[in-house]
C-alpha cells in the first residue's frame, strides 16, 4: 500500500498549499472569500459544480447500489440530479447570478423580507449541511481505512483537517480549484476505466449482454415502491436549482450567461461519469466478482484486478477526491450560512474587517470539529438522515425560490408559509414512516412539496400583493442585457 | 397583468419535454419489458441522463444564437 499512501499525501499536500496560496487573495475580502470575487470562467465553474455533486457517493455507492439493487433502480436515482441541472439552468441561473449577492437566503430574505426566512432559511442549511458532511467524513474515513490500511479515527481526523483548512483560509477561491483537480481525477478514473473494460469486450451492449445472461438481476427493476425511486428522483430534480453549495457557484460566475452554460456543462460531465459506472465497470464487476459481501467494493476488486499499483493509487486518491470535493463545498456554504446569513447583517455594521475574516475562518473549523466529532461515532443510517437533509432542502426552498423569481403574485405570506409548511410536512411525515407511526406509502418530498405549492397558492392569493417596486426588480433580473456585479 | 414573468418559448417547450419524459419513464409498464437484458426503464433513465444535457445546450445555444 506503499504507493497508494504516498500518492494520497501528494494529494492531500497539493489540496493544502492551493489552500495557502489562495489565502493570500481571499482573507480580508468578502466578495473573494465567498464567491471567488465572480470572477470564475465557465469551464473551471462546470468541473467545480460537477465535482461538488459528484460525492463518495457517485463513485463507490453509485457501483455498489447498482451491484446490488440493479442499474435501472441507481440510474433512477442519478437521473434525479441530472434533470435538476436544466430546472437550475433554466428557473435560476439566470435571475440568481443577476440578483449578484452570496447566498440563496439573501435572495430569499429580499424576495420575502421577514426574520422568519432570514433565520429559518440559515438554520436548516446548517443542520442538513452538518449531517451531509458527517456522511461524507464517514465515508472518507471508512475508504481511507479500507483502501490505504489506516485507523478510521486516523483517516478521519487527517482528511477532516486538510480540508477544513484549506476550505477555512482560501474560501471560494481554493476550493474551486480543488475541485476543479478533484473533479477531473474522478472523472479520468472513473471514464477512463470504463473504456478499458468496454475496448476489452467490443462494446458496451456486449458488456451489458454478457453481464445480464449471468445475472440477469442486474438489469431489472428490483421490487421496491415506484415512489420510492420517484421520491429520490423528486429530491435530487428539486435540490439542484436551491441546495446551497451549488447555488454559491451560479454567484462565482462572471455572468448569467457563464452560469447557465457551467450548470449544462457540469450536467454533461456528470452524467458521463455516472453512465461509465453503471453501464461498463459494474457490468464487469458483476461478472468477475458475483456475490460480493459488500457491494461497496465492486470498484474497487475491479480496480485491484485490473490495474497495477501506480492506478490503484490514482483512483484512492479519486475516491478521496469525490469526498473532499464535495464536504469542502457543503463546508464553505454552512460556514456562510452562520457567518454570513446570520451574523452578517449584525458584523458588518459593527465589526472591521478583520473580525469578519476571523469569524468566516471560525466558522469553518466550528462546523468542521463538530462534525469531525459526531462522526467518530457517526449514527448507523447516517445515509438516509443526509438524504433527509436534503430533502427537507428542497421541500422548503424550492417552492419558494421558483415562484418568487416567476410567479408575479408570490409574496410575503406565500412564502413564508410555502417555507415552513415545506419544511414541517418533510420533518413530519418523514419520521412517522420512519418510527412506523403512520405510512402513507410515498416518499415525505412528493407529499411536502405539492403542501408547499399549495401554501404559496393560498398565501399569494389571500396575502397582499407585492409593491410594484420589488416587481420591478425581479422583472430586471429576467433580463439578459443585465449589468452584473 | 399577465400572472407569471415571461420565460423564453424554446425554454418553456424544453422544460414541457423534460418533465414530460421524466413522467413517461416512470410509468409502471417500462419495468416489466426488458431491451438488451436490461428493463426499459433502465433504458428511458440512461436516455433522460443524454437527453437532458442536449435539450439544455441546445436551447442554451439557440437562445445565445439569437
Amino acid at each position: 500500500m506503499l504507493v497508494e499512501r504516498v500518492l494520497v499525501l501528494f494529494y492531500l499536500a497539493g489540496c493544502i498549499g492551493i489552500g495557502v496560496y489562495a489565502s493570500k487573495r481571499v482573507l480580508g475580502s468578502r466578495d473573494e472569500y465567498w464567491v471567488a470575487g465572480r470572477r470564475i470562467g465557465t469551464f473551471v465553474n462546470a468541473m467545480a459544480i460537477m465535482a461538488s455533486l459528484a460525492s463518495g457517493g457517485s463513485i463507490i455507492g453509485v457501483m455498489g447500489l447498482a451491484y446490488s439493487q440493479g442499474i435501472p433502480a441507481t440510474l433512477a436515482l442519478f437521473a434525479g440530479a441530472v434533470i435538476g441541472f436544466p430546472l437550475a439552468s433554466l428557473l435560476v441561473a439566470r435571475p440568481l447570478r443577476n440578483f449578484g449577492r452570496y447566498t440563496i437566503t439573501d435572495f430569499l430574505a429580499h424576495r420575502y423580507p421577514s426574520a422568519i426566512v432570514r433565520y429559518l432559511v440559515p438554520i436548516l442549511i446548517i443542520i442538513a449541511f452538518t449531517i451531509y458532511i458527517v456522511a461524507q467524513m464517514k465515508a472518507a474515513g471508512i475508504t481511507a481505512n479500507a483502501l490505504l490500511g489506516i485507523p478510521y479515527e486516523t483517516a478521519l481526523t487527517l482528511a477532516t483537517v486538510v480540508f477544513v483548512l484549506y476550505v477555512s483560509i482560501g474560501g471560494m477561491i481554493a476550493i474551486t480549484w480543488t475541485d476543479v483537480i478533484q473533479g477531473l481525477l474522478m472523472l479520468a478514473v472513473v471514464v477512463g476505466t470504463a473504456l478499458v473494460m468496454v475496448w476489452r469486450v467490443g462494446s458496451p451492449f456486449e458488456l451489458m449482454d454478457q453481464a445480464t445472461r449471468v445475472a440477469p438481476e442486474l438489469g431489472r427493476v428490483t421490487n421496491q415502491l415506484v415512489s420510492s425511486y420517484l421520491g429520490y428522483f423528486v429530491i435530487w430534480a428539486t435540490a439542484i436549482p436551491v441546495i446551497p453549495h451549488i447555488v454559491m457557484r451560479v454567484f462565482t460566475a462572471k455572468d448569467a450567461r457563464g452560469a447557465q452554460l457551467s450548470l449544462n456543462l457540469a450536467m454533461i460531465a456528470y452524467s458521463v461519469m455516472i453512465l461509465a459506472a453503471c453501464l461498463a465497470i459494474v457490468p464487469v464487476g458483476k461478472l468477475n466478482f458475483p456475490g460480493l459481501a459488500d457491494a461497496d467494493q465492486v470498484f474497487l476488486r475491479v480496480m485491484e484486478s485490473e490495474f497495477p499499483p501506480v492506478i490503484r493509487g490514482i483512483a484512492v486518491a479519486a475516491v478521496l477526491a469525490a469526498v473532499m470535493s464535495t464536504t469542502d463545498a457543503l463546508l464553505l456554504a454552512c460556514s456562510s450560512a452562520i457567518a454570513h446569513d446570520l451574523l452578517g447583517n449584525v458584523l458588518r455594521e459593527r465589526a472591521s474587517e478583520r473580525t469578519n475574516t476571523v469569524i468566516r475562518i471560525g466558522s469553518a473549523w466550528g462546523i468542521g470539529l463538530l462534525a469531525l466529532y459526531w462522526a467518530f461515532s457517526p449514527p448507523e443510517l447516517i445515509s438516509q438522515f443526509y438524504t433527509a437533509g436534503v430533502g427537507i432542502l428542497s421541500a422548503s426552498l424550492f417552492v419558494p425560490t421558483v415562484a418568487g423569481i416567476w410567479w408575479k403574485r408570490a409574496n410575503l405570506l406565500g412564502g413564508v408559509l410555502a417555507l415552513v409548511l415545506g419544511a414541517v410536512t418533510y420533518v413530519a411525515i418523514f419520521f412517522f414512516e420512519h418510527f412506523a407511526i403512520l405510512d402513507i406509502g410515498l416518499s415525505p418530498i412528493l407529499v411536502a412539496l405539492p403542501a408547499s405549492a399549495v401554501a404559496m397558492l393560498v398565501g399569494g392569493l389571500v396575502g397582499r400583493p407585492e409593491s410594484d417596486a420589488m416587481l420591478e426588480q425581479i422583472a430586471n433580473l429576467h433580463r439578459s442585457d443585465v449589468e452584473t456585479t | 397583468m399577465k400572472a407569471f414573468f415571461p420565460m423564453r418559448g424554446s425554454e418553456v417547450v424544453a422544460l414541457a419535454f423534460l418533465i414530460l419524459f421524466s413522467v413517461v419513464s416512470f410509468m409502471p409498464r417500462w419495468r416489466t419489458i426488458e431491451i438488451a437484458g436490461m428493463a426499459a426503464f433502465g433504458w428511458f433513465m440512461a436516455a433522460l441522463m443524454v437527453i437532458s444535457p442536449a435539450v439544455a445546450l441546445f436551447v442554451f445555444l439557440r437562445e445565445r444564437h439569437s
